[in-house]
């Protein structure tokens, strides 16, 4: 086959195209290997060995290492694919998450620098309902159970009330109960929480020292005797710093949102359709 | 971020997500109830004082998740652990859904176990990891940060974030060490919470395990405060740093108290959505049971976690078909994503009556019982609310909490498997009690690994279990109860050793209602070992009842205590019913060459279930088939009988 003829053949023009294109793809392409290369850098390297140590309280082997490694190069890989194949976009759960992280951040701002102790005092004052302590009370019971006595319950409780006056034990009376006969300062939230509600209240206004009831509570009628009651009260800063503090710093870092997003939200026109948050008709 | 966890939920969460957070709903009527006081926000000054054995119940959660949980804050949950605390503690919140939640009563304590897998989302510019240091922006901000301009960096931050100016090497990717961890966060949480002597917020968190879907997780609750405790990061599964296996958790168990001369212990979460995996008796994870396996678990998993909003996992009455009260509060359809359907055969392997059968076995084959676990109940509830009260029941995500559209709506649907679980089937349900000599982490977590615990599906009842060989009728005094059982016998979650000659196990038990709830109807004890020919067998024992009654003399059952309760108006009358339950009650039926166990039930009279509540607020109409009653009850762990 002369050369001349050779020039000719289609086959030929066809290779010699196509290698062009390939070159040429070559040099406009996106994908570099450049773009393609991930690199773990000794930060990176540091930062795997010390989540591990983090974790198993030992630095990994060699071989553990190069198993986070290799995880880290898969995450990369796979997360950068997912991307580029538009994953990432409109994904409720990524959406969530960082917003989460934005506020996050926005919240440490509200850390920054501590409260003056004139700044507590005020906000102590102000917020004086939040922080008062409760009544604490110590006193003796007897329970009736309306079930355990039928129609005796007003007679046995007469009774028992009398024995009482005459200084009786309250452990002698009744007919026995789980119930504490005998409780020793315990501030009025914890007797509603053993007691119920209306319990409570009977103690908050009953005299001291003396026997009366019959008071009812979840349980049946009791009778009781507070011996002592020292009333709720607004604390001192100086008790009540560590909380006064920590309240401080929460209403800090609710105002770092609302501000931070009042801000944000400045820079957006929103347009909802219609004009109004409706469900559409379907 | 293991999408596993999530993937029948995804339908769900999509659907919720475009209206959570815009979407504000009508204040609940749940409030109208005169609720308790919080406690104080500061805190007490005294010491605790401890008393000499247990003298008080505290009522907690041990399940609860936040917005810090990757699939809460996908659910819409926005509350955070700090406030979960603030919640628990009796305080008024708001809800992810905006409308404003409180507790009737406060509780006890409470552990925030948020998921360990994609826990983290702190940005690393907080922890000034070296390569943040080594970028010149990163330290920049990192420097602002620490030296209290943290307000300049974080608009600095958010102004470059919008630019995109950001640098390339800190700009936080998921999968680089560019976010440090909520951990620390929920640490810190959990710290100001604490409350000595009033209120306990442990720190924790939920290591879960959920390959195929079949739910292992497990809850990790410290014995210690923050400066143990922070020198870890949680165990999560993903490899290669995790694993999905229990095995592995267990040495980062071992790994962490080691080297930090700190405790935890482990909670199993309620079985019924393993679908068959939770009590092996031949393998697991490919490999065989062995001495190794059975020791470590013990050690190790020193709770369970028998009810929970995902259901009750007590007994089945598949497997228990003499127990008319084992058909409670079911979840029987399938794993959790419902992606595979429930067989018979897998019931056996995670139900507790089951497990603690089966861990007899195994103590006869391996020499030690793997699945000698105390019982306890928790939330699960991935809402920040641990709301779990039928009148005021805030849902187990944050789309479930109180609307007219939770009684209707399809919580977990798999076409494929055809398996579907309503929201209606959810449960209020429950709470962990411990006996503890006092409020504190220590004394709290010491009785959890002892096991002087039980499970409440709701109520606040108070219930005692002691076992002894000599108690007698006349121990029954409520008055001298605790000294007596104390003194002459183990409590819940303990052991009797081998009999002596001629005698049987004696049970001194006793029950009181809730301060605030309904009466009770019967104490029973379910005990449980293996025959002759070494199968496990059980018997349910009616010991003590209200009204009366008499057992019928045909089938030696008590009769049912009644009904007061009028649906329509979601309410019950405590005319049936009692206060207190109190007995000694002797094993009539003890051969004391076999190993055994006895726990005790108790079991209130019927109430209406959260579903009457809703119907009677939200003037909606249930679906067929919706239960609106509910008999709650409480589980005690077991004590053990060994012959040997």
């Amino acid at each position: 086959m002369r050369i001349s003829s050779l020039l000719k053949e289609p086959l030929l023009h066809f290779l010699l195209i196509g290698m062009l294109l390939f070159l040429l793809y070559g040099k406009v392409a996106p994908t570099s290997a450049e773009g393609n290369r991930i690199t773990v850098s000794r930060g990176a390297m540091a930062g795997l060995a010390t989540q591990f140590q983090a974790t198993w309280s030992r630095p990994p082997t060699p071989v553990e290492l190069q198993g986070l490694v290799d995880s880290y190069v898969r995450d990369e890989i796979l997360f950068r694919e997912g991307v580029a194949l538009g994953l990432v976009k409109d994904d409720p759960v990524i959406k969530r998450r960082v917003r989460q992280k934005l506020e996050v951040l926005i919240e440490e701002e509200g850390k920054s620098g501590g409260a003056s102790d004139a700044e507590l005092s005020a906000y102590l004052s102000s917020n004086a309902a939040k922080f008062q302590m409760p009544p604490v009370l110590s006193f003796e019971q007897v329970l009736f159970d309306p079930a355990r006595y039928g129609d005796q319950l007003e007679s046995a409780v007469s009774a028992s009330l009398a024995a009482l006056n005459k200084g009786a034990t309250p452990e002698s009376q009744g007919k026995g109960s789980m119930l504490p006969a005998r409780v020793e300062n315990l501030p009025l939230d914890l007797v509603v929480r053993d007691f119920g509600e209306e319990f409570g209240k009977a103690l908050e206004s009953a005299p001291v020292g003396q026997w009366t009831g019959p008071v009812p509570s979840g349980f049946g009628v009791h009778l009781l005797r507070i011996s002592e009651r020292k009333p709720g009260y607004v604390p001192s800063l100086d008790e009540a710093r560590k909380a006064v503090t920590r309240e401080w710093e929460n209403d800090q870092r609710v105002a770092a949102l609302a501000n931070n997003y009042a801000r944000l939200r400045k820079d957006y026109d929103v347009l909802i359709e219609g004009g109004n948050a409706e469900v559409p008709a379907k | 971020m293991r999408t596993n966890t999530l993937s029948a939920l995804i339908v769900a969460i999509t659907g919720v997500l475009a209206l959570s957070g815009c979407q504000k709903r009508e204040a609940p009527g749940a409030t109208e109830a005169p609720l308790a006081q919080a406690a104080p926000v500061a805190q007490s000054a005294a010491e605790p004082a401890q008393t000499e054995f247990p003298e008080k119940v505290f009522f907690g959660d041990t399940h609860l998740h936040t917005s810090y949980s990757v699939d809460a804050g996908a659910f819409g949950a926005r509350l955070t652990p700090r406030d979960a605390y603030v919640f628990a503690k009796g305080n008024e919140v708001t809800a992810s859904s905006g409308q404003p939640a409180k507790l009737r009563r406060p509780l006890d304590f409470l552990v925030v176990a948020d998921h360990s897998d994609a826990m983290g989302f702190f940005p690393l510019i907080l922890a000034g990891t070296p390569e943040i240091m080594a970028d010149p922006q990163g330290k920049k901000w990192h420097d602002m940060i620490k030296s209290g301009q943290g307000n300049a960096a974080a608009l600095d931050i958010i102004g470059n974030f919008g630019t995109g100016t950001i640098s390339k090497a800190i700009l936080p990717l998921p999968g680089t060490p560019a976010y440090a961890s909520a951990w620390q966060d929920t640490i810190k949480a959990a710290e100001e919470a604490n409350d000595p002597g009033r209120f306990t917020a442990f720190i924790g968190f939920e290591w879960t395990s959920n390959t195929a879907a079949n739910n292992l997780h497990r809850n990790v609750i410290f014995r210690d405060n923050a400066d143990k405790a922070s020198k870890v990061e949680p165990y999560t599964t993903m490899k290669p740093l995790g694993s999905d296996n229990p095995v592995d958790l267990w040495k980062w168990m071992e790994a962490y108290q080691q080297s930090t001369g700190g405790q935890v212990l482990a909670i199993a979460h309620n079985g019924n959505l393993s679908n068959g995996l939770m009590f092996p008796t031949v393998e697991a994870f490919g490999q065989k049971l062995d001495a190794g396996y059975v020791t470590t678990r013990a050690k190790w998993e020193r709770l369970y976690e028998t009810t929970q909003t995902k259901g009750t996992g007590e007994a089945h009455p598949y497997l228990s078909p003499n127990d008319e009260f084992a058909d409670f509060e079911l979840w029987d359809k399938g794993n959790l994503d419902g992606s595979a359907a429930k067989t018979r055969d897998m019931l056996e392997f995670e139900y507790a009556r089951s497990g603690l059968k089966s861990g007899l076995l195994l103590e006869k084959q391996l020499g030690t019982n793997p699945y000698k676990f105390g019982l306890i109940g928790s939330s699960d509830a991935h809402t920040g609310l641990a709301a779990m009260e039928e009148d005021n029941f805030f849902g187990k995500t944050t789309p479930q909490e109180p609307s007219p559209e939770r009684l209707t709506k399809v919580f977990i649907g798999n076409l494929k498997s055809g398996v579907r679980i309503m929201d209606w089937e959810v449960g209020a349900s429950g709470y962990a009690a411990v006996w503890a000599t006092e409020n504190t982490r220590t004394a709290l977590w010491d009785a959890m690994q002892r096991k002087e615990t039980y499970a409440t599906t709701g109520p606040r009842m108070t219930v005692r279990l002691f076992g002894g060989f000599d108690f007698e009728a006349r121990d029954a005094d409520a008055s001298t109860l605790a000294k007596t059982g104390y003194a002459r016998g183990v409590p819940m979650g303990g052991d009797l050793g081998a009999a002596p000659e001629g005698k049987a196990p004696t049970f001194l038990v006793a029950a009181m209602k809730d301060a605030i709830g309904a009466n009770l109807d019967r104490y029973q004890i379910v005990k449980g070992w293996l025959d002759k020919d070494g199968k496990p067998q059980e018997k349910v024992y009616d010991v003590a009842w209200s009204d009366n009654r008499t057992l019928d003399p045909k089938t030696g059952k008590l009769p049912a205590v009644g009904n007061t309760v009028n649906v329509a108006d979601a309410s019950w009358t405590n005319t049936i019913g009692a206060t207190e339950l109190m007995a000694v009650w002797k094993d009539p039926d003890f051969d004391a060459s076999v190993a055994a166990f006895y726990y005790g039930r108790v079991i209130e009279i019927p109430t209406p279930r959260w579903t009457a509540y809703d119907v009677k607020r939200f003037k909606n109409k249930p679906l067929d088939g919706t239960r609106m009653t509910i008999q709650e009850r409480a589980y005690t762990s077991p004590i053990w009988y060994s012959p040997n």
